[in-house]
């Protein structure tokens, strides 16, 4: 058995790095939620950091070339509930209609429209029918800092 | 073709079932022929899995689209290159590969035994051909790449653009050597267990193995994050995207294991400890292919499941069970020899170490999984994204890059303040040094101060090493100042290959920082002619050009970029429509100096091609990254050779041996 002095120091390390990680958790995380369930909790979440995935809505996409904005509706494929998004920055190239979407920002009740801060896309096509290929979420307008 | 890499994929998995039965029983009864006979099943299993991947490559060169799978991934109109590499596009072929890969490693590992290791042997075959039984019930009864469509479709659906390029040509390949190299060390460490001979014999195989599996899991994630900068245009190479954390993690607990060997070998502390980290690092290898292959965190909708999630958890719960059972049955024998004296020693730094190492293992898998763990436990899937890594592992990596410096000078037992003086005033001066001239180039956050210190203090620690070692040589044999040098290296490679890794290690450590810290990125929408500046870079969009080729119309822009007002050259950004694929690609141009990459995304344009708008990096000293590493990687396969001091010292046993037998 190790001595008493390591004991200590060992759990004082451990415990340093157990509040690091939990401390992280707590200033890190974001909700994940479908279309639905933000629009289910609506007042609750207006202006909450989230993540919402669902579909492009087909025919919905416009692109302001001057100010390299777009604004687009996801919606869920089985369910009501439509969410106007609006993105500014790199568009992936995967992005289009029907399009499998991430988008992470928040939503503003008043607005009723979700700013979205980042936009991830997945193909829709054919590709990755079968097993996943780690291509498929393309990470846009993400920075290590 | 079909039948044959499919009769193939059955034989194999009966010869390993044979195998791993054979040399149970072989090894118990210690009856040999029986444990030949199960080691040449190993060399069976490399034969039969090489035909079928042999085969399925020729479905794929000759089209054959009756094979659900080449249908797939393949098409008649992609580069013959792809045709082949489309073999581990999917679910299926990948995991041939690791098995290919796997038998072929573990023929080598029982050939190389062959007069050897002889007591150990039984069990490494064992746990080996039991290895190979798990990935060879995949491939017979859950994903089969030989299975057929009922009607052959005229064309395949083609690979996916993004996987065409040399990058993925080469990163799956080496990433499956180094996930497939980690089970050939935990079948000595398990074989060590399961035989009893806990002698330090486990250790030299286990190690070098290791060491095989570290240097292509460095190479292969350094290779995915070089694929990701290049290839998906978001001016970084990391994202701490699941599959890339999966990469990662086995490779901490590799890196753990080849430093606590060495207290194990000089001191006979931390036994227990070494078995622990063989058993998680095989396991987090297999987790890793696991999460790469059926998506269960990266998937956008929750429990994406492929049908192998199941099989992968009984696999992984099975084989932990094993490793922790044998482990403890002989926790009698893994005692330490020697306690720990003092927190100022070698023994003491190389356990902080390794403490490091492990928990920033432990908290990427912990952001990893988190989203799996939030929805079972609250119901709400919750997701940490790079903040959360970030903040985390930059402590750990800070500290982990001081121990780097301090771990291989600091004296055994407890260090005194003459160890002190003689080794660290020089490289503690120098690292204060260079924190002083980064704050004199206008760094002032401390964050990138701080390791810039550190690593200036591990890069001076090295070169003194170097420079002390050579000096002393001199003394006791005048050569040239060089010639010592290598002599040095050479005579005593663990520990002077060891400095080659840090160096890389401190030298990646400055970039990744770097460009972290001090990278700028701007959107603009330019009209032709028009100029925008970035930090010491101006670019001047000269104009759009369209070209059409058989495979894609391509759409580029023209760039000329002036460096502190200087002509340096031209940039063309492009976008590809590939005539099969719905989905632009957008190639990225990038001008890379050894000062900074200045990174061009074309984001769009209009119509009439005299508008574009541009993604412009500038990510300051990623090259150091890339150097960085692979001197890491020079480094691993140059302590992957024997030490001549070692072999001379067994040539002078021999000598005194064959004296004193001469003498009685």
């Amino acid at each position: 058995m190790p001595t008493p002095k390591f004991l200590i120091a060992g759990s004082l390390i451990v415990g340093a790095i157990c509040y690091l990680m939990f401390s992280g958790i707590n200033d890190s995380m974001i909700y994940y939620y479908s279309v639905s369930e933000l629009m289910q909790k609506e007042s609750e979440l207006s202006g909450e950091g989230i993540r919402v995935s669902g579909y492009v809505s087909p025919g919905t996409i416009h692109l302001d070339q001057q100010l390299s904005q777009v604004e687009f509706v996801v919606s869920e494929k089985n369910s009501e509930g439509s969410l106007p998004v609006v993105y500014q920055g790199l568009i992936p190239d995967t992005f289009k209609d029907h399009a499998e979407v991430v988008v992470e920002g928040s939503y503003h009740s008043g607005q009723k429209r979700f700013h979205a801060t980042t936009l991830l896309a997945k193909c829709p096509s054919k590709y990755e029918s079968k097993g996943e290929e780690h291509s498929e979420e393309i990470p846009v307008a993400q920075r290590v800092n | 073709m079909i039948e044959l890499g499919h009769y193939c994929l059955i034989a194999c998995f009966l010869l390993c079932v044979y195998g791993t039965v054979a040399a149970s029983l072989g090894g118990y009864r210690g009856n040999l022929p029986l444990v030949r006979s199960a080691e040449n099943s190993v060399v069976g299993n490399f034969v039969t899995v090489l035909v079928a991947s042999v085969s399925l490559c020729w479905l794929f060169l000759t089209d054959q689209y009756q094979v659900e799978y080449v249908a797939s991934y393949s098409a008649r109109d992609i580069p013959t290159v792809y045709k082949f590499t489309a073999f581990w596009g999917g679910q299926a072929g990948s995991l041939l590969l690791w098995a290919l890969v796997l038998s072929s490693f573990a023929m080598i590992a029982v050939l190389q035994n062959r007069h050897k290791n002889r007591h150990l042997m039984p069990y490494v075959t064992v746990v080996l051909s039991g290895a190979l039984t798990f990935f060879m019930i995949l491939l017979t009864f859950a994903t089969n790449p030989f299975d057929t469509l009922p009607v052959a479709p005229a064309d395949g659906q083609g690979l996916n653009p993004l996987l065409q390029n040399f990058y993925m040509i080469i990163h799956p390949p080496i990433l499956y050597l180094g996930y497939v190299g980690m089970t050939v060390p935990f079948a000595f460490a398990m074989a060590a267990l399961m035989s009893g001979r806990l002698d330090t014999s486990w250790i030299r195989s286990t190690r070098r193995w290791t060491l095989v599996s570290w240097v292509f899991l460095t190479v292969g994630f350094t290779l995915g994050g070089t694929w990701a900068y290049e290839e998906l245009g978001w001016g970084g190479y990391w994202a701490w995207d699941p599959v890339e954390n999966a990469s990662f993690m086995p490779w901490f607990f590799a890196s753990a294991f080849l430093h606590s060997v060495m207290i194990t070998e000089k001191k006979g502390m931390l036994k227990m400890w070494n078995f622990i980290l063989i058993l998680v690092a095989f396991e987090l290898s297999i987790f890793g292919t696991f999460v790469t292959r059926s998506g269960v965190i990266s998937s956008v909708h929750s429990f994406a499941l492929s049908n192998l999630g199941p099989l992968f958890v009984v696999f992984l719960a099975s084989s932990t069970s094993f490793g922790l059972f044998w482990i403890f049955y002989r926790s009698d024998q893994l005692k330490s020899e020697q306690r720990m004296q003092s927190f100022l020693s070698r023994e003491a730094t190389f356990l902080l170490n390794n403490l490091l190492f492990v928990s920033i293992c432990f908290a990427i898998f912990w952001g990893t999984v988190f989203p799996i763990i939030s929805e079972w436990v609250r119901g709400e899937k919750i997701t940490v994204g790079p903040p959360f890594f970030n903040k985390v592992t930059w402590p750990l990596g800070l500290a982990l890059l001081t121990l780097t410096g301090i771990c291989p000078l600091i004296a055994w037992r407890k260090a005194t303040a003459k160890n002190f003086r003689r080794n660290f005033l020089f490289p503690l001066g120098g690292g204060l040094l260079s924190g002083l001239i980064a704050l004199g180039l206008g760094v002032r956050l401390l964050v990138p101060l701080l390791f810039y210190s550190a690593a200036g203090f591990v890069v001076l620690s090295i070169f003194f090493e170097f420079y002390k070692g050579a000096r002393a040589r001199q003394v006791i044999r005048p050569t040239h100042f060089l010639v010592a040098l290598k002599d040095l290296t050479l005579m005593n490679k663990r520990r002077y290959g060891g400095f080659i890794v840090h160096f890389g290690v401190a030298m990646a450590f400055v970039g990744i920082i770097s460009s972290s810290f001090f990278s700028v990125e701007k959107l603009v929408t330019l009209k032709q002619g028009e100029q925008f500046e970035l930090r010491h870079y101006t670019l001047t969009f000269l104009e759009m050009v369209q070209r059409s080729d058989p495979e894609k119309d391509v759409v580029f822009a023209r760039l000329q970029v002036f460096q502190n007002g200087e002509e340096t050259g031209k940039l063309f950004p492009q976008k590809h429509f590939h005539h099969k694929s719905e989905q632009p690609m957008t190639e990225v141009a990038i001008r890379s100096t050894l000062r900074d990459d200045l990174y061009v995304v074309l984001s769009s344009f209009d119509e009439k091609l005299t508008q574009a708008t541009f993604h412009v990096f500038i990510n300051p000293l990623v090259q150091l990254i890339w150097i960085g590493i692979g001197i890491m990687a020079c480094g691993g396969i140059f302590l992957f050779f024997p030490d001549k001091k070692s072999a001379s010292k067994v040539t002078a046993l021999r000598n005194r041996k064959v004296v004193r037998d001469e003498a009685a």
